[in-house]
């Protein structure tokens, strides 16, 4: 287990300050004055290195650095913060610069250190924040993403990447069934941060979003207390908040065929720098839970096309059993209804199109106008092509499921997830080369 | 309209489902819970003519092994309606489906395309007869009163659709304003019977955001933006013809509905449903505000099948039920009331309705929903 201490020593070396860093973040990088930081230029891989073999840093900790970003073929962990910004920058250097001291306290946080002095000068503010001291890393991932908004905006060349937007970054749309709240809409850039503790994940985000002061703004946040898909062979599939197994068919990380083919983007992708990367669709879906409670047992059944406690299809015994959309009852309609919520979502219906489900049970409170529950999914998914699969399936969704009479989707966000990190690199340093 | 078409009367909704070629599960070969059912094309049908198997799934081959005359085998149900059937299995090629079948008898006709002249064949499935509609006398009554008023609220909807769409025509732009509410309110009182038949409900009833493709969308919400938003009946006329048309077809099919108790149950459970999610919210009519005549509507329609279903209460002991329900009914109505206006549409508009009456009836509908949740399992017993 990783001790996150009061680790007040530096484990980077020297850094020059650049042009136009804050003033906090001078500190937290400047480690000379006071020979604290985790970070700046050539000195963080060492520190780095460190973080990933020494201190025993933690048998519960993920790798950070691979072909992909962790966090999508992880197995998905219990708790998620999630976090989209604004950028308040202006030049496609200041978004380096961010995203480089993004990766460098990533790298620290995932191997469940701190991402600089909890504890140092007594006239000088913490660098870290403190409350995941002495928490281990519990498997947490920090996976981050771009929006389309920074290629281009307004039909503006932002940042002068407009040239390098990888080929499928353009905005999901109108989906039928939206009622999307622009407060919960939307982001130049997001920030996933799944662990099997919440006050870790919490703690990612919210010094990820101190990092940024001066060079982003956070525009909502979610949090997730339940994870509602199993990712890998090796989870018992978990339950949505309308009490149903949910992801019984997603696509397995072990599922490395899959994985290519749904996944990750390869390389039909002209945009060399996005191979490996993929894309990440996030939705805020409420769920009506006093309506759907209120419905009689057959029909919440007929809407999922699930049995509810065994989780298997209507046309099953168990939960893994066969989808069967063809089979007919007595009276010549499908045992799973027409409009059912895995008939719609299936693959088969779909051109064959899987996504990676990597959703979480939310709950914000009550609703200010009916005082009645907001609670759902947020869900996440993962994809070669957010076109092609997530928005051709929502869009038979929207329309025709069942289920859509007890939801509403009411946030949305679209990032592209660029490629992994090597030992030393940035989070999507291809972008700036 | 609901966010996509409810449940409850998923029996009426099913005849109109498209009955399509039944494809075949390549694994069904291995299911152990499918009796396997072997027939052969002859040139007169099918051998064995006459076939058995017990309830549950069943996996139907049929082999050509020589005939011409015979390429395809129909699996129906006494009805007349195909649950299965393989075409074009010429000599030397095989076919199967599956179905999941309850006791009864089944139809088995094996033929060339067009062909009606065979003798059909029959599979008799054994084994517990698929549950009945309960024939309890004040079950039956409750049906046939509550027939009579979704038949006397369709035809008021078609004349009240007629007056909104003359006012249309004639570029009235007050007058059409003032029908808009009035106009739907039968339709408020009774949509879950008019979402039943898939298709027609979004066509009268959809909103922008329900919708997949927006030059699709028709129905009065369509009509609602253009006279509210852009204050005009231009523009209107082929989306007025197309809703008479709609609401006309809809009541010719609601003259051969046929619903059940269960249905009356659960569609005034859908009605509050609404209430819940559209009408309160102000979603439903966001142009015209006039979404307390809807919520009305919803109401009356769930009064009245609830009230029709009482004497069934009754019957089964089930008076703390009723005594529970009904004074829940009345303080949404009594709330509601407050917000009666002597003006056309009848109602205050959405606007007027303060923060902490929305809460209020939020909560009075989630009370007077939960306890009529339980009716239709009671009425069944």
């Amino acid at each position: 287990m990783a001790e996150r201490g009061d680790e007040g020593t530096a484990k980077g070396g020297e850094s020059t300050p650049r042009r136009g860093m804050t003033r906090r973040r001078a500190l937290f990088t400047g480690g000379g004055l006071l020979g604290l930081a985790a970070a700046g230029g050539a000195g963080y891989a060492t520190g780095q290195a460190d973080a990933d073999t020494g201190g025993g840093a933690a048998q519960d900790a993920v790798p950070f650095h691979g072909e992909h970003q962790a966090g999508i073929a992880t197995p998905a962990q219990d708790r998620l913060a999630f976090g989209a910004f604004d950028l308040t920058i202006e030049t496609a250097a200041e978004l380096r610069d961010l995203l480089r001291e993004w990766t460098r306290a990533a790298e620290l946080m995932c191997a469940g250190r701190p991402t600089g002095a909890v504890a140092g000068h007594p006239q000088t503010p913490p660098e870290d924040t403190g409350e995941a001291a002495g928490l281990p890393a519990a498997q947490l991932t920090i996976t981050f993403g771009i929006g389309p908004d920074v290629f281009e905006k307004d039909g503006k060349d932002r940042f002068g990447l407009r040239s390098r937007r990888p080929s499928a970054l353009k905005p999901l749309g109108d989906l039928p069934g939206d009622q999307l709240d622009p407060a919960r809409t939307g982001g130049d850039l997001c920030v996933q941060a799944c662990s099997n503790d919440p006050q870790v994940a919490f703690h990612a985000v919210r010094n990820l979003a101190r990092i940024a002061f001066g060079s982003a703004t956070l525009r909502w946040t979610q949090l997730g207390f339940g994870r509602t898909s199993s990712t890998t062979r090796g989870q018992a599939t978990p339950r949505n908040l309308m009490g149903f197994k949910d992801g019984t068919n997603n696509l397995r990380a072990e599922d490395t065929t899959g994985m290519d083919r749904f996944v990750w983007v390869g390389r039909e992708e002209p945009q060399e720098w996005f191979r490996g990367g993929s894309y990440l669709v996030a939705r805020r879906i409420r769920m009506f839970i006093e309506t759907w409670d209120r419905d009689r047992l057959a029909d919440q059944e007929a809407v999922f096309g699930r049995s509810k406690v065994s989780g298997a299809p209507l046309t099953g015994t168990k939960e893994f059993d066969t989808v069967d959309l063809d089979i007919k009852g007595s009276d010549g309609v499908t045992v799973i209804p027409p409009d059912a919520h895995i008939r719609l979502a299936s693959p088969e219906i779909n051109d064959g199109q899987h996504i990676l489900r990597r959703g979480y049970s939310y709950t914000d409170g009550v609703d200010p106008r009916t005082n009645q529950l907001d609670a759902g999914l947020f869900f996440i998914a993962f994809q070669q092509d957010p076109h092609r699969q997530f928005v051709a399936i929502q869009r038979k969704l929207g329309v025709g499921d069942a289920l859509m009479e007890y939801i509403q989707h009411t946030g949305s966000g679209l990032f592209a997830v660029p490629p992994g990190i090597r030992p030393g690199g940035c989070i999507g340093e291809g972008l700036f080369r | 309209m609901t966010r996509s078409t409810p449940r409850s009367l998923a029996v009426a909704a099913a005849v109109t489902a498209s009955l399509g070629l039944t494809a075949c599960g390549s694994d069904d070969k291995d299911d152990p819970n499918a009796t396997n059912l072997k027939v052969e094309l002859t040139d007169k049908g099918c051998s064995p003519s006459a076939l058995e198997a017990p309830a549950g799934k069943v996996r139907f081959e049929a082999v050509n092994n020589g005939t011409g005359k015979t390429t395809e085998v129909e699996l129906k149900n006494k009805d007349g309606i195909i649950l299965g059937e393989r075409e074009n299995l010429t000599p030397g090629l095989s076919g199967d489906f599956s179905l999941q079948l309850d006791a009864g008898d089944y139809v088995v006709y094996c033929a060339s395309p067009g062909d009606t002249e065979r003798t059909p064949g029959k599979l008799t499935v054994t084994g517990a007869a698929a549950a009945k509609g309960p024939t309890d006398p004040a079950l039956t009554k409750a049906v046939a009163d509550y027939n009579a008023y979704v038949q006397e609220q369709s035809d008021e909807l078609v004349k009240r659709v007629d007056r909104f769409a003359a006012a249309l025509r004639d570029g009235d732009l007050k007058a059409a304003k003032d029908l808009f509410g009035p106009a739907r309110l039968p339709y408020e009182r009774i949509e879950p019977v008019a979402e039943a038949f898939g298709d027609l409900d979004p066509k009268i009833d959809a909103r922008v955001n329900d919708v997949a493709d927006k030059d699709e969308w028709t129905g009065f919400h369509k009509i609602e933006q253009i006279l509210w938003q852009k204050n005009t009946t231009k523009g209107t006329k082929a989306y007025a013809t197309k809703l008479v048309d709609d609401v006309a077809t809809l009541d010719a099919k609601i003259k051969d509905i046929d619903l059940q108790a269960a249905q009356l149950a659960n569609g005034a459970l859908e009605l509050l449903n609404e209430v819940s999610s559209g009408k309160i919210t102000g979603e439903e009519d966001r142009y015209s505000h006039t979404d307390l005549s809807d919520f009305q509507g919803n109401l009356d329609g769930s009064k009245k099948a609830f009230d029709l279903l009482k004497p069934a209460l009754v019957a089964r002991k089930q008076q703390a039920l009723i005594d529970q329900i009904e004074p829940r009914f009345a303080a949404v109505q009594k709330g509601l009331d407050k917000y009666k206006r002597s003006t056309p549409l009848g109602f205050a508009l959405y606007d007027e309705l303060t923060p902490a009456d929305t809460k209020t009836f939020a909560s009075q509908v989630n009370a007077l929903a939960d306890p009529l949740s339980l009716v239709a399992g009671k009425v069944l017993e």
